[in-house]
């Protein structure tokens, strides 16, 4: 089905930033990572060391020192601008805190339409609702909840809204940043639950970034641990 | 009424109010120069009328009716007033989004921009201006709208920095979504209340610049009259007829203190 | 066997106008000199019991039921007579340690206020007694305790209030989530913070999501549901051979014990169970 062997390489990345006074802070150098589809691949450090910083590189958000990243899929590969054009919306992430993951002014529904509308240029409400009721089937939510307003969902709710969001996109890589670390415990072994299921079904390549290493080697096969 | 949920229980009668008088001096405006006879017209005969059936309040030092010149004045007065402020809150919400948005060169320059109108006092460059060009409504217009541009701007851009760091927002540019979808859908809707609030104080400073120019002299072209000019024009026959200078004080005054009453209690909401 | 110190019997505290039960005639006592938890996952009520034992329940909420603390009822108790409780006997140990310092005082300086004005110290001597309370927890008084608290980690912050929490007379401290938001290195730390207060002679009523806190912490633990004690008992007994279904589910569900999601069979009985049985206390497993 996938004609890649990788959906996501990076080589020799590094990355440091100026604190204030002009001084440079290495936060991490020549780390190269490569993720198969449905492999989750698990990242774990203290706080502060860079982790949230390698996801957003990985997904083109910033911009690395050194290094390169290659996207693969859809028979496109390569680090080019117009290989990541084509490719963007299929590098996803899933945020750590919940409420700020949706817009507050929206119901779900309203958002998740609008996700649908601008990938599929489509504008017929039952092909919408269609897609849209099918991806929350995916994360066991109730069709009721698309009324709400984000304030009035739990955390364990929005962050399974988000990923349906993402599923939406037919994600081929994702990062999944502290998904779970604002969750309660029951939630959150739903919730990764959810996501090894849905790595698997949908042979998408995830790195998970979490601190807590007992929780990644129940959830990963592969662990890579970041220091300072 | 959606925006009286927003206000506070306790200002409520405070902001219904200031939207009633205002309500009123606006309709006054635009109605009035349709009954009043024509406020230029001179009647050298009855110059300092007491007020009757034919002067309403009255008329001046050149036997014109005070009534009309009110209310003509007050329609030139608020006119002005809305153009400077629609125009500033185009320029500064505008030049605040791409700042805010962007970041980086656009962003220190537009912000240099913002600094530099903000250490010249709006009056003084209305003055420079009109000293320039020669007054008239167009030098007064541009000039305060030109100084009164940044307060907009610097709200629109903090939001606008502010909303976007929020993830939802990141989500939204991982979805595909292009830039100026993301700033109506996400950063406008949270900018929009609050340059309400701050157009609404700005309109009545702006009504004060304007009448504090018109004092000056600086303004419409003599016959065409103005609350600000009104005053200047009548100050010399205070002790006498003291009207002459109060009603169009009373106006600016009153229109003023209305903007403050919807304004402030709004912006006090918002604050929370 | 130390005494009682804290008493709570049968206290339910519901929301005013629509009489919705939020915590369901819950009861417990923690003894003198000895810690105790209360876990239980967000909305279970653990925050409510901890607002009502220190008197900061919102206006829209009524405790009844009892709280009797070292003798005398606490519910009902009168905003005036509360204050002489408030730092003299009973301590809360905040969430957010920054947001609970002054920024614009430097942390040594309260530590020292609560001397000088809890315990009539003088100045100066409150100052130097300040300064060893902070240097026994580790930091160094003169570098650290000379810094405003944004200048300072949370974990640091969070030693500034445990020596302000020994520095007051209080025998009682009330811990709200003490290990929200750390990692599993700061998380460690803290714990021993709070066991360092239990060394020193304080009783802890410790409120945690967290089953490893409670494991370090010992002392008696009890499991909240849906506002209600579902198990209670020795902190050992109840999480290695828990009793009650739900505690059983909820320590499959970390990490380190599988991390399987708590089956919705447990979770739609005990709802059933509640909603059909008169007296809705579930049974204690002691």
């Amino acid at each position: 089905m996938n004609s890649y062997k990788y959906c996501i390489q990076a080589e020799n990345l590094s990355k440091s930033f100026c604190r204030k006074g002009g001084k440079k802070r290495g936060l991490f150098s020549g780390f190269s990572i490569e993720v198969k589809p449905g492999e989750i691949i698990g990242l774990s450090g203290p706080s502060g060391c860079g982790k949230t910083t390698l996801g957003d590189i990985l997904l083109g958000l910033k911009h690395p020192d050194t290094g390169k990243v290659f996207w693969n899929g859809n028979g496109i590969n390569g680090s080019g601008k117009s290989s990541r054009m084509a490719l963007r919306p299929y590098f996803q992430k899933i945020y750590q805190d919940p409420p700020t993951s949706f817009p507050p002014h929206q119901t779900i529904e309203e958002a998740l339409t609008d996700v649908v509308k601008n990938k599929y240029s489509i504008g017929r409400k039952d092909i919408i609702n269609r897609r849209i009721l099918a991806a929350i089937k995916d994360v066991d939510l109730d069709k009721e909840l698309l009324k709400r307003y984000p304030r009035q969902l739990s955390g364990g709710e929005i962050q399974r809204f988000a990923l349906s969001r993402v599923l939406l996109l037919k994600p081929i890589f994702l990062v999944a940043d502290e998904p779970t670390s604002r969750l309660d415990l029951s939630v959150q072994a739903k919730i990764v639950r959810l996501l090894m299921r849905l790595a698997k079904e949908r042979r998408t390549g995830v790195l998970f970034i979490s601190h807590d290493p007992a929780l990644l080697r129940v959830a990963c096969k592969k662990v890579l641990s970041f220091g300072r | 009424m959606k925006v009286m949920a927003y206000i506070p229980e306790s200002s409520r009668l405070q902001v219904a109010t200031g939207a009633f008088i205002l309500l009123s001096v606006a309709l006054l405006s635009m109605i009035g120069p349709h009954l009043t006879p024509d406020p230029s017209t001179q009647n050298l005969s009855s110059v300092f009328a007491d007020p009757s059936s034919e002067y309403l309040l009255g008329s001046d030092h050149l036997g014109r009716s005070v009534a009309a010149r009110l209310v003509r004045g007050g329609a030139n007065s608020l006119f002005n007033t809305l153009l400077c402020v629609i125009g500033s809150v185009l320029i500064g919400v505008f030049l605040g989004l791409f700042s805010g948005w962007y970041g980086g060169f656009i962003d220190a320059t537009i912000m240099r921009l913002v600094d530099i109108t903000m250490s010249f006092p709006g009056i003084l460059l209305a003055l420079l201006i009109a000293g320039l060009i020669g007054g008239g409504q167009i030098a007064v217009v541009g000039a305060l709208t030109i100084t009164g541009w940044p307060d907009y701007c610097r709200i629109t851009r903090a939001i606008t920095q502010n909303v976007k760091s929020r993830p939802y927002v990141e989500a939204g540019v991982l979805a595909g979504f292009s830039g100026r979808f993301i700033l109506r859908k996400y950063i406008f809707i949270e900018i929009l209340p609050q340059i309400a609030v701050l157009a609404t104080l700005g309109f009545g400073r702006t009504i004060l610049n304007i009448s504090s120019l018109g004092f000056l002299g600086i303004g419409l072209a003599p016959p065409e009259p103005e609350w600000g000019a009104m005053i200047a024009e009548s100050l010399p026959y205070l002790r006498q007829s003291p009207y002459l200078v109060l009603a169009p004080a009373a106006a600016v005054s009153i229109t003023v203190f209305s903007f403050l009453l919807v304004g402030q209690p709004l912006a006090r909401a918002l604050k929370k | 066997m130390n005494e009682i110190l804290l008493n709570i019997n049968n206290l339910s505290i519901s929301s005013m106008p629509e009489h919705k039960t939020l915590v369901g005639s819950v009861s417990f006592s923690v003894r003198r000199g000895e810690p105790f938890t209360l876990i239980g996952e967000t909305g279970c009520g653990k925050t409510l019991i901890a607002q009502a034992l220190t008197g900061v329940l919102a206006k829209d909420l009524s405790a009844t039921g009892s709280i009797e603390f070292d003798g005398p009822n606490l519910v009902g108790l009168s905003g005036k007579e509360r204050r002489k409780l408030w730092g003299r006997r009973m301590f809360l140990l905040p969430q957010e340690p920054r947001l609970a310092l002054n920024p614009t005082m430097r942390v040594i300086k309260q530590v020292s206020e609560v001397l000088r004005y809890l315990r009539g110290q003088q100045p100066k001597n409150a100052l130097k007694n300040a300064g060893t309370l902070i240097s026994d927890l580790g930091m160094s008084s003169s570098r650290d305790g000379r810094h405003y608290p944004f200048r300072l980690s949370g974990g640091m912050n969070q030693r500034i209030l445990l020596a302000i929490a020994l520095a007051t007379p209080a025998e009682f401290i009330v811990a709200d989530e003490p290990t929200k938001g750390l990692d599993a290195d700061l998380r460690d730390s803290a714990v021993r913070l709070l066991q360092n207060l239990v060394e020193q002679g304080k009783t802890l009523l410790c409120i945690t999501h967290d089953l490893a806190v409670a494991r370090d912490l010992g002392g008696n633990i009890a499991v909240m549901y849906g506002g209600y004690i579902v198990e209670s008992g020795p902190a050992e007994k109840v999480l290695d051979s828990p009793v009650h279904p739900y505690t059983q589910g909820l320590i499959k569900a970390s990490p380190e014990n599988g991390m399987e999601p708590i089956p919705e069979h447990v979770l739609s009985s005990m709802k059933t169970a509640w909603n059909s049985s008169g007296s809705r206390q579930m049974e204690a497993c002691l």
